[in-house]
Order: structure tokens, then C-alpha cells, then sequence
């Protein structure tokens, strides 16, 4: 069974019609890569998914349950948390708080809790504290525990994210650009923690401009262009795909 | 920086809080101890209010509903209004479970709005509680309109009454003092339970839906509910102040819960930086005494220039309001903000 | 019928005021994304001014029309130089500050202004000089006061030909651009600054006559009198959505007429149980129940925040 399936997912703002008819299925611990030129609806995709915004039709399953429409709260603790192209980390809080809030849903005290802050409570914060520690040292920013989030810089950033959204055991991670911005070295690490993340068992469906450097990341690619899918398949077809070829020197590319 | 406990303050400090009333007593007069004993109410008032705006970061422009709510739901438990006279440990909890319904009710039609449009209908709110309060009275009379309720029961444990002096131990203790003494302690537990919240599973999600609300639905946090916890315990808190306000005053009118008073308190807790307790005491205590220091006006000009050319009432709110700019250019991030707000605007 | 009528031509004399003044709320709001807490406070200083002014002049023996255009400039004056001292002191300095600081400032300014208010024209009520305006005539048993109809066609006069300019000329276009994209807006060479200095003039002009109008209207001014109409105006821009022009007309003619006829209808509707005291609670329930349908109000643009 597909972890995620999308069928004929649709959505529109106004006039414009950002998805029109999409289809994607993710399986498990697998690496999915998404590309498209600029306002292909990607990102609109990912809101679609994660409940941020309510899709005009079509159906989405996950691991064999429809997803909440609508409720970002309730798909993240489905096990289907984001990333976001416009780093979204929160910004006044500690690089080790950014992450212990990933742990929230996993975890159960609450005001009683906290204030009587009994032997429970206190393990399960030094839990929340260990693990959001673990997490940083995971994804290389153990040493930014105390920084407030907003003095990191993007790079740092992006990885931020992702250990807060692993921190809520997720079992589809969505990137949405994860190396926008990055040079050769850094996109090579990023490369590298994807893999690994993907080892962990947790299937990966990422946004990314660069074919190249997503072509040698994932099992499958589906291309979107004008919110329609425009092909789907192997890297190596993808590749060869004229029709692919054409939609990005058309708009031109950014990869 | 993660602080898991409240840190305990040097012993002095506390000695200072206990004796405060005393040296004020002694320096300034009994009428200062009796504003320090509103001002204690304010404190409580702000402390509440900055969950719901400095952790939550929901702007509520209502927030003094609550205050009223729980001034009248102790006037109308302990006054010859309906014959009630309920000890102070039965009204607490009811006041207590009444404010909070009255936050999930304000919470629950305002879940979806963002920022300004949260303020104008908590705003709408509060107007809309103050008009029930001056119209409550037909077909029957609840809140007896503008008059409002008088011979309100003190506040009392037993026999213990907080209107009476008291000898403790061969010492007297004034009325004013002991009500002081009351109130510190609500204020300490007031403080303990946001300290402790702060750095809680809760307190960070609250933080985390203020600094970005979708990334932290995304997260997993039920925002919606989340919400409405920091509204309802907000209201409480504020609630509980009402409470003792009515005790303490003996007579509740709706003129002490306009709008006004809202944006006062609002005041108090940006002022003093959002989000950080002591920020917030701060600025309660500020703001609170500010008005008084500023009272005797019309006696400075009289000594200065032998004759009053300002109306001293004019000008103390004169100089408030200037003092509010002054303050804010000064410090946009508050007096003691939290130390990453600090960083921000300074660094921006 | 005839009250039916009554209360509709009241409520949208009223509501017409309320929309000059919304209209100076949703400008600001627009661009900065701040409530000008004391542009209600904008509104009494024109009210006070025009009052002193036209009782000036018609004790200088000038004729009615005169004192009136007299007023009515002095009191725009007034208020343009005021708000934009308030945009100078209050605001601008605070244009990166975290945002409840301006929110703080807007309303020491409010206080300032009040105060200030109190000193130069007292704590009383000011009666606004006779105008010889409001002596009714009876249309169809209704009652209509020349005033209310300088009021009424005025006001929809004034707004009619603002709403065109700012969606016609050069310079409305720029207002615009600005408040949808500050930064794109100032990449395309549009002075932002000046932009934001011009939505503080045109809502203090407009609550200039505001003033003049509420105070002919209701024959006295006072120098509390902004904040409860401040608030009402704000209000009506919300209602309507904020940030959106006609937004702030349609929701300030709402709330006039939800008022008027709350204050005549409500006891009827409740079996006297509720009477015209509750009317207000009328106005923001109505204000509360929109927004639950319609979270951005009833123009507001309701796009999903782009995530
Ligand atoms: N909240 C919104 N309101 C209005 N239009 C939107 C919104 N979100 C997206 N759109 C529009 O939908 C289309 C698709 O946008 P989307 O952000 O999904 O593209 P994308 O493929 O992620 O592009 P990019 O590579 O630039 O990130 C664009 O035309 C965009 O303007
Ligand atoms: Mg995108």
C-alpha cells in the first residue's frame, strides 16, 4: 500500500487555477522528488497536503486514511509534517525550544501538569530535551542549542526545521526547497541528511528546481507545470522527457 | 535559555516586599497602602492578561470584561442584593469557573480572526459585557444598572475579616496591611503559576502559535484549543482580581470596566515587555502609581507659581499620555523585555 | 412605516459620518496595518474647532455659509496639521518596532490630544452655535432636517469623488500600489513615505468634516466625544474590511443603520425585554456574528495567507 496517494487534487485563488487534476503517490521510505518551474503550484501542493489550505476536490490518503482537509494540526500528527519555502522557524524561540515544540504532539502534560510539575511532568520534559537535543545533533546544529532561532543563519535555518518536524516522528517528511540559496557544498550535505533521514524509515517527498541534484536523491519525480501534471516517472526518464525539457527552457529554469 | 525552575530570589527581597507596607505607612500615610493594594490588583489584572497577549500573542482589547465578571459574580454572591453572603473559599471556585466561560465564549466566535481584527471584537466584547452591566435589570434586577451593587460582604476567611484591624502576636496589623498581605499572596501564586507555564509543554506552544501560527498547527498544535486555554486562564486570573476588587471596595459599578481600563492594562503589559514577568510587574506598578505620584499637581503649582494654572486632573493625564509616547520611543520593546524581543528590535 | 423610515434616514445620517471616519482608519490600516487609535480624537478636534470658529464668525456678522466654510477649513486645517505630527511623532519613529508598540503610542497621542482638548476648551459640553439647520420638515410624515440632508449627500458626495480618485489618478494608483506592496511599491519609484504622510492627511481632512458635521448634528462637542466614535468607526471599517475603501463606506452606512434601528426595533423584538440601551450590544453582535462567516469582513479579500 502507498503511504501517501493524491488523486485529481484541484484548488484555485480568484482566477488563478494553481492545481488542476494531480496525481502523486508516495511509498514508503521512499525519496519523491517534486519540480516544476516557478508558480507551478508546488508549493500550493504542500499547503493542499498538510491542511493548510482546503483543496477544491480530489481525495488524499494516507497510510489507508483519508487526511483531515483543513486541519494542519491533525495531519501533522498523522504522521505528514512540512517544511517551508519561506523558512518559517519561530523565530524568538531557542534553536532546542523550536525543536521541543515538534514534540508536542507526542507528549500529554498539560496545566496541572506544568504547574505542580511533578516527577511525570519532569520526565517527560528532560525526554522532550534529550530528544530535541538528539535531533540537533542529527541534522549538525548541536551547538546552536541556546542561539535564538532567528540569529541563524538560512542554511542553519532550513536545517532547524527539519529537526523540529522530525521531532514529531513524522513518517512523511515534505521539503519544500530545502537547498534554495545553498551552494555546491552545503546542497551535498543536504543531500547527505536527506539520506539518511530516508534510512530512518521515513519517506521523503521534496520540492526542489535543480533536476540534477534531485535526480540523484529520488526513486520517482513528478513534474507539475501550470498546476497540471506534466509527467512522472524515473529520474533518468524525467530527464530524457521533451515535454519536461521544453517546460523549463520555456519559463526558464533556475537549475 | 531554558530556566525549568522559578528561581528563588534572595532573602531580602523578600523582606523588602513584606515590609513595604509598613515603610509606606510610615513614610507616606495610610493612603498610599491602600494604592499599593490596588496597585497589587493591577499586577494580578496584567499578569493575567499577559498570557493571553504576551505568551498566546492574541491582542485583547477586552481584557477588563473579566475583572468585571468576577467583581460581580462576588457582588452578587456576598451582598444584601440577593441575600447571599457565600464565604470567600465557595465564591473563588464559582468566580473562577464563571470568568473562564466567559473566556472560551469570547475565545470560541474570535478562533479564526487574526490580529486587529481580534482586537476590535474583543473591544466589542468588553462593551458588550459593560452595557449588560448597566441594563441588567428588568424583568429582573441583577446588576441594579449604573448605581451598581453596594454592601458588598468583605473579604473574610472565618471570622477573620480584612476590613478590621487585626493584633497578630501583640502587633497591629492595620485593615489595609493585612488586605496586602492577601493580595501579595495572590500575586506570588499568580507569578508562580505563569512561571511555571512559561517553561511548560504548554507555555511553548503558546509561544510557538504566537510567533508563527501555521508553522505551528503544522507542528501538530491544536491552535484552536490551545487558544482558548490561554483565553479561559487569562480570565480567570483576571476574574479572580475582580473578586477581590469587589470585597476590597465594598460596591461595584460598571464605570470600572470600560473600555479604558482594558487599554490601561494593555499598556501595563507592553510597557513593561510583553512576555517577561518581570516586565509585566514592572509595568503594572508603573502605571498603577504613575496617576498617583502625578495627583498632587494642583498643590506644585500652587507652591511654584501661587496659583493653579492647570487643572491638575488635565494635566496628570496630560503627562500620562506623554509619558506613554516617551516611554515607547524609548523602549519599543518594553522596559524589561524577553531577552530575544530585545535582540530583535536592537539588532533590526 | 412612517418610524421604519424615520429610523433608516436616521441610522444613515449617522452612518454617513461613520464612514468619513472609517475611511480614515481603513487608509492607515491599509498601508501600515495600524490602528490609529487617536483618529477618533482627530474627529472632536474638528468638531471643536469648527464650533469655536463658526461662533467666531457669526459673531463677526458673517452669514451662515461663510462661518460654516470658514469652520469647516480651519477645522481641516487643524486636523491635517495634527495628523501628521501624529504620523512625524507617534508612528514613524516606531515603523520597525514590534507591533504593539505604535498601538501604545496611538493611544498616549489619544490622551494627548484629549487632554489638550480639555485645557483649551474646558471639561463641559460645548453647544454648537444654532445653524438654523435642523428646523424639520415633514416628507411623508417622516422627519427631515436640512441638516441631515447637507449630511447625507455631503458626506456620499465627498466619498464618491475620493473613492474615484484613488482608484483613477496617478497618485491613488501609487496609494494603492503602497499598501498592497510597500516594498515592490517603492522598487517602482513611489515615495512610500510620502504615501503613508498622505493616507494621514486625507483621513484627518475627512474627520475634519466629520467633526463639523457631528457636532452641528448632535449640537454640542465635547472633548471625550472621539473615542466612542472612534470606536464605532472602527468598527465600520472592520466590518467592511478593513484595508478595503469602499469596504469602510459600506460597513460605516451598515453601522449607522444597525444602530438606529437596533435603538428603535430592539424592544419590540425581545418583548421589551432588551430596550434601545442595548443597542450598541446590537451593533457588535451583528460586528461578531460577520466575522465568524466572513473572517476578513463583508469586502475584506478573503485569499488564504500565502504560505
Ligand atoms: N494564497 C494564495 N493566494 C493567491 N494566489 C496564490 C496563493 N498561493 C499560491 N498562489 C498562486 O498559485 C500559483 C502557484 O503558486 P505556488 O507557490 O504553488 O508555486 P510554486 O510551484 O511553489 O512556485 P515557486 O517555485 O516559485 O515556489 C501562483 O500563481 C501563485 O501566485
Ligand atoms: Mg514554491
Amino acid at each position: 500500500m502507498s503511504l501517501l496517494e493524491a488523486r485529481g487534487i484541484s484548488k484555485h485563488f480568484g482566477g488563478v487555477q494553481a492545481l488542476q487534476n494531480v496525481y502523486l503517490t508516495v511509498e514508503p521510505a521512499s525519496i519523491v522528488g517534486l519540480i516544476g518551474p516557478n508558480g507551478a503550484g508546488k508549493t500550493t501542493f504542500f499547503n493542499v497536503l498538510t491542511g493548510v489550505y482546503v483543496p477544491d476536490g480530489g481525495t488524499l490518503t494516507f497510510a489507508g486514511q483519508p487526511l483531515p482537509a483543513g486541519q494542519p494540526h491533525r495531519v501533522a500528527r498523522a504522521g505528514l509534517v512540512r517544511t517551508f519555502q519561506n523558512i518559517r522557524v519561530f523565530p524568538q524561540m531557542s534553536v532546542l525550544e523550536n525543536v521541543m515544540v515538534g514534540f508536542h504532539g507526542r507528549t500529554r502534560s498539560g496545566l496541572l501538569g506544568a504547574w505542580f510539575n511533578g516527577p511525570a511532568v519532569r520526565r517527560e520534559e528532560r525526554e522532550i530535551r534529550e530528544g530535541a537535543q538528539e535531533l540537533l545533533k542529527w541534522v549538525g546544529l548541536q551547538e546552536m542549542a541556546r542561539r535564538v532561532a532567528s540569529t541563524l543563519s538560512y542554511g542553519a535555518q532550513r536545517r532547524l526545521e527539519i529537526a523540529r518536524a522530525l521531532a514529531t516522528s513524522p513518517r512523511l517528511l515534505a521539503l519544500d526547497e530545502p537547498v534554495a540559496g545553498m551552494n555546491g557544498a552545503e546542497r551535498g550535505h543536504m543531500a547527505e541528511l536527506i539520506l539518511r533521514i530516508r534510512a530512518a524509515g521515513i519517506a521523503l517527498l521534496v520540492i526542489e528546481h535543480d533536476v540534477r541534484w534531485i535526480a540523484q536523491l529520488c526513486e520517482r519525480i513528478t513534474v507539475l507545470d501550470h498546476g497540471q501534471r506534466l509527467a512522472e516517472g524515473t529520474p533518468a526518464e524525467i530527464q530524457d522527457n521533451p515535454q519536461v525539457i521544453e517546460a523549463y527552457l520555456g519559463h526558464g529554469s533556475h537549475g | 535559555m531554558i530556566v525549568p525552575l522559578p528561581r528563588f530570589k534572595p532573602l531580602w527581597i523578600f523582606l523588602g516586599i513584606l515590609l513595604l507596607p509598613w515603610v509606606i505607612e510610615g513614610l507616606l500615610g495610610r493612603g498610599w497602602v491602600r494604592i499599593l493594594d490596588f496597585a497589587l490588583l493591577s499586577v494580578l489584572l496584567a499578569v493575567g492578561l499577559n498570557i493571553v497577549v504576551g505568551y498566546a500573542g492574541l491582542l485583547d482589547l477586552g481584557f477588563i470584561a473579566f475583572f468585571g465578571v468576577g467583581a460581580y459574580a462576588y457582588a452578587l454572591l456576598a451582598s444584601p442584593q440577593f441575600g447571599l453572603h457565600w464565604p470567600l473559599w465557595a465564591i473563588l471556585p464559582t468566580g473562577v469557573l464563571v470568568a473562564a466561560s466567559f473566556g472560551v465564549a469570547l475565545g470560541w466566535p474570535t478562533l479564526g480572526l487574526r490580529g486587529d481584527y481580534l482586537a476590535i471584537v474583543t473591544m466589542g466584547f468588553g462593551e458588550i459585557i459593560r452595557v449588560f452591566l448597566n441594563n441588567l435589570t428588568a424583568p429582573v434586577n441583577i446588576t441594579n444598572g449604573p448605581q451598581g451593587i453596594t454592601m458588598i460582604d468583605a473579604l473574610h476567611l472565618g471570622t477573620w475579616s480584612f476590613a478590621r484591624p487585626h493584633r497578630v502576636l501583640g502587633l497591629p496589623l492595620p485593615a489595609l496591611v493585612g488586605t496586602y498581605y492577601l493580595f501579595l499572596l495572590f500575586v506570588l501564586l499568580a507569578l508562580f503559576l505563569s512561571r511555571r507555564l512559561e517553561y511548560s509543554r504548554i507555555g511553548r506552544a503558546w509561544m510557538a502559535i504566537r510567533e508563527d501560527e501555521i508553522a505551528a498547527a503544522s507542528m501538530g498544535l491544536d491552535t484552536r484549543r490551545l487558544k482558548l486555554l490561554a483565553y479561559a486562564l487569562g480570565a480567570v486570573f483576571g476574574g479572580v482580581a475582580g473578586g477581590l476588587f469587589a470585597g476590597f471596595q465594598g460596591f461595584v459599578s460598571p464605570e470600572s470596566f470600560t473600555l479604558q481600563e482594558s487599554v490601561m492594562i494593555l499598556c501595563m503589559v507592553v510597557l513593561g515587555g510583553m512576555g517577561n514577568l518581570r516586565g509585566v510587574v514592572a509595568g503594572a506598578l508603573l502605571l498603577a502609581f504613575l496617576p498617583e505620584v502625578l495627583r498632587p499637581l494642583g498643590g506644585w503649582q500652587q507652591h511654584w507659581f501661587h496659583r493653579v494654572l492647570i487643572d491638575p486632573s488635565t494635566l496628570r493625564l496630560l503627562l500620562f499620555g506623554v509619558t506613554l509616547v516617551v516611554l515607547m520611543r524609548w523602549r519599543p520593546e518594553g522596559l524589561l523585555p524577553s531577552r530575544a524581543r530585545a535582540r530583535e528590535w536592537h539588532t533590526s | 412605516m412612517v418610524t421604519f423610515l424615520q429610523q433608516v434616514l436616521n441610522g444613515l445620517t449617522l452612518g454617513c459620518i461613520y464612514a468619513l471616519v472609517a475611511l480614515g482608519y481603513t487608509l492607515v490600516y491599509g498601508i501600515l496595518e495600524l490602528i490609529n487609535f487617536a483618529h477618533g480624537d482627530l474627529v472632536m478636534i474638528g468638531a471643536l474647532v469648527s464650533l469655536s470658529l463658526v461662533r467666531i464668525l457669526l459673531g463677526w456678522g458673517a452669514p451662515l455659509p461663510v462661518a460654516l466654510a470658514g469652520g469647516l477649513v480651519g477645522a481641516m486645517g487643524a486636523c491635517v496639521l495634527l495628523g501628521i505630527a501624529l504620523e512625524r511623532l507617534a508612528y514613524r519613529p516606531l515603523r520597525h518596532a514590534p507591533k504593539l508598540a505604535p498601538l501604545i503610542t496611538a493611544i498616549g497621542m489619544s490622551m494627548v490630544l484629549e487632554q489638550s482638548s480639555a485645557l483649551l476648551w474646558g471639561r463641559g459640553y460645548r453647544s454648537f452655535p444654532d445653524l438654523g439647520l435642523t428646523h424639520s420638515l415633514t416628507l411623508g410624515g417622516v422627519l427631515i432636517s436640512p441638516l441631515q440632508g447637507v449630511i447625507v449627500l455631503g458626506s456620499l458626495g465627498l466619498l464618491g469623488s475620493l473613492l474615484w480618485l484613488i482608484q483613477r489618478s496617478a497618485l491613488g494608483r501609487a496609494m494603492r500600489a503602497t499598501a498592497q506592496n510597500p516594498v515592490a511599491a517603492q522598487l517602482q519609484g513611489i515615495d512610500t513615505e510620502r504615501m503613508i504622510t498622505l493616507a494621514f492627511v486625507i483621513g484627518a481632512a475627512l474627520a475634519a468634516v466629520a467633526g463639523l458635521m457631528v457636532g452641528a448634528y448632535y449640537q454640542v462637542a465635547h472633548y471625550t466625544m472621539g473615542f466612542m466614535l472612534g470606536l464605532k468607526a472602527f468598527t465600520a471599517a472592520v466590518l467592511g474590511g478593513i484595508g478595503n475603501l469602499s469596504g469602510a463606506v459600506l460597513g460605516g452606512i451598515l453601522l449607522g443603520l444597525l444602530e438606529a434601528l437596533g435603538a428603535g426595533y430592539l424592544g419590540d423584538w425581545t418583548g421589551n425585554l432588551f430596550g434601545s440601551n442595548y443597542k450598541d450590544v446590537f451593533s457588535f453582535a451583528t460586528l461578531i456574528l460577520v466575522l465568524l462567516f466572513h473572517p476578513s469582513g463583508l469586502l475584506g479579500r478573503h485569499a488564504p495567507e500565502k504560505v
